[in-house]
């Protein structure tokens, strides 16, 4: 078994094709990408002990039960923030090891993770432990999205020379695909197992541990990795770095020294704290700026997560041609219009293009998380692309804190100070147009990384061996 | 440099399940959500 997940044997023969490597990322990122749907969790989360009694009162305005001893709506936000803290930090240190294993034994190690973690989290809720849920969820599952999200993207790299956005698109159009799947998913199960005195929840995670489990196992048993100095037919590799595409390779400790890496940090974490904050209130945005109902709200939100994942595949595939910083260019300039025309839209009532609007940012959302794997393979080279991409995801984990808290901290100043609630986003929106204005000059001011960082000559085979 | 063609001696079979196997669960999550999204726009369309 641990030979089979070794690197070694998981090198391609002869005529293998590359195009099972993105079912095989696929694999993985539509089970880890569930976590964007873990909300549908937090009703039944939080009414285990009065449908357990059978005596669970209609929502009030400050609770969802009010049977004590029940969890609350904020108690349980703490499981998606610790898992994508977890995800952050795992993939920062996990991702040379990610490297040295190569993608087998790391989506193996994902695949244990993330359903070990549904399986802790089911038992912890099965005997209402909250810290067991937090340990199970957001510790163990946030440690396999981390390993899990950062496995195939160096893979698929290797294996795309020629179109690095299209292949880490797709995988990562995968992990926006997944709350698609995990949503209806988990609510067809809970439906399965409720009875008089149970919501199912518990049952619900873990049948969909094994259930992720096994999926992604499917993923680890396609994935390979290119033999040295395969390339496909047809392709030259350049020899020379133009632009702000690198002939050579920096390896993950030198990449943190440059300015470049940070300029990318703050590229995504601006790009992600502008449309997560947003993510996180759409539903209930939505209802106060156009009064529609909480089950039309809910069809936003799924809209969104369409755009989100089709922007990845859309945005990444399209970086090949147009180029990485112009594509962030776009995101930011364009983001930025779409941001500050929103507060004018709600107030003309114009829903159709106010949901084409959000459609759009989200669509560009998800693009910067799709296109910033390529966007590292052109500045830093092929050899760590992995690892260097892992520390950058703590930019997602910054912002994952930062946009949710900057945009319910204005609102709820705004509404203390007397604005109405369909009025309270407008600040909210053109302050995230600012961010975007300055993820724009961050992104401007990216240079070719300076050439003492590069490993010389002959180096990238042994960091690789 | 070792260069090949994009298809080769694993299956053309193995390749069309691969993308059966993600492709089917990806398009019922956005079938389902879609089925989601029509009520957006329910009423307006109503008179």
């Amino acid at each position: 078994m641990a030979s089979f997940l070794d690197r070694s044997h998981s090198i391609a023969g002869p005529g293998f094709n590359r195009w099972l490597v993105p079912p095989a990322a696929l694999c993985i990122h539509l089970c880890i990408g569930q976590v964007y749907a873990f909300s549908v969790f937090n009703k039944p989360l939080a009414q285990l002990l009065c449908t357990a009694a059978s005596a669970c009162p209609p929502a009030t305005a400050k609770a969802i039960s009010t049977t004590p001893g029940d969890w609350s709506i904020a108690d349980l936000g703490w499981i998606f923030s610790l898992a994508i803290l977890c995800l952050g930090l795992a993939a920062a240190i996990l991702g040379p090891w990610v490297e040295r294993v190569g993608p087998r034994m790391a989506m193996f190690a994902a695949a244990i993770l993330f359903g070990a973690g549904f399986l802790v989290a089911g038992f912890g809720s099965s005997i209402h432990n909250l810290p067991i849920v937090f340990l199970g969820y957001g510790v163990i599952g946030g440690c396999g999205l981390g390993i899990g999200y950062i496995s195939p993207v160096s893979t698929l790299i290797k294996w795309f020379p020629d179109r690095p956005g299209l292949a880490t698109g797709t995988a990562i159009m995968g992990f926006g695909g997944g709350a698609l799947v995990g949503a209806p998913l988990a609510v067809l199960l809970m439906k399965h197992f409720s009875s008089a005195t149970s919501n199912g929840v518990a049952p619900t995670m873990v049948t969909m541990g094994i259930i992720y489990f096994l999926y992604m196992l499917v993923g680890a048993a396609i994935v390979r990795l290119p033999a040295p100095g395969w390339a496909p037919a047809g392709y030259v590799a350049p020899t020379e770095s133009h632009g702000l595409i690198t002939s050579g390779n920096v390896l993950v400790g030198e990449a943190i020294k440059t300015p470049q890496f940070w300029l990318i940090w703050a590229v995504l974490f601006l790009n992600v704290t502008a449309g997560i904050g947003v993510l996180s209130q759409a539903s209930l945005m939505i209802q106060e700026m156009f009064g529609v109902a909480a089950a039309a709200a809910a069809g936003f939100v799924g809209l969104l997560s369409i755009f989100n994942m089709v922007g990845r595949i859309f945005w990444a595939s399209s970086s090949d041609s147009l180029g990485r910083r112009p594509t962030y260019m776009i995101f930011f300039a364009l983001g930025a219009v779409l941001y500050a025309l929103v507060p004018t839209l709600g107030h003309a009532h114009a829903l159709v293009l106010f949901v084409l609007a959000y459609g759009i940012i989200l669509s560009m959302y998800g693009g910067g998380f799709a296109t910033v794997p390529a966007y590292l393979r052109d500045m830093f080279g092929t050899v760590q692309v992995g690892a260097i991409h892992g520390v950058l995801l703590t930019a997602w984990s910054a912002a994952g804190v930062a946009g949710p808290v900057l945009i319910n901290y204005i609102r709820q100043y705004q509404i203390d100070h007397g604005a109405a609630k369909a009025d309270a986003y407008s600040v909210t929106m053109y302050i995230m147009a600012g961010l975007l204005v300055i993820g724009f000059i961050c992104n401007w001011m990216i240079t070719p990384v300076a050439q003492r960082y590069f490993l010389k000559p002959g180096a990238a085979e042994a960091a690789t061996a | 440099m070792n260069q090949s063609g994009n298809t080769g001696g694993s299956s053309g079979l193995g390749l069309i399940l691969a993308w059966i196997w993600v492709g089917i669960p990806l398009l019922w999550g956005v079938w389902v959500t879609i089925g989601n999204v029509a009520k957006l726009f329910a009423p307006a369309a109503a008179p």
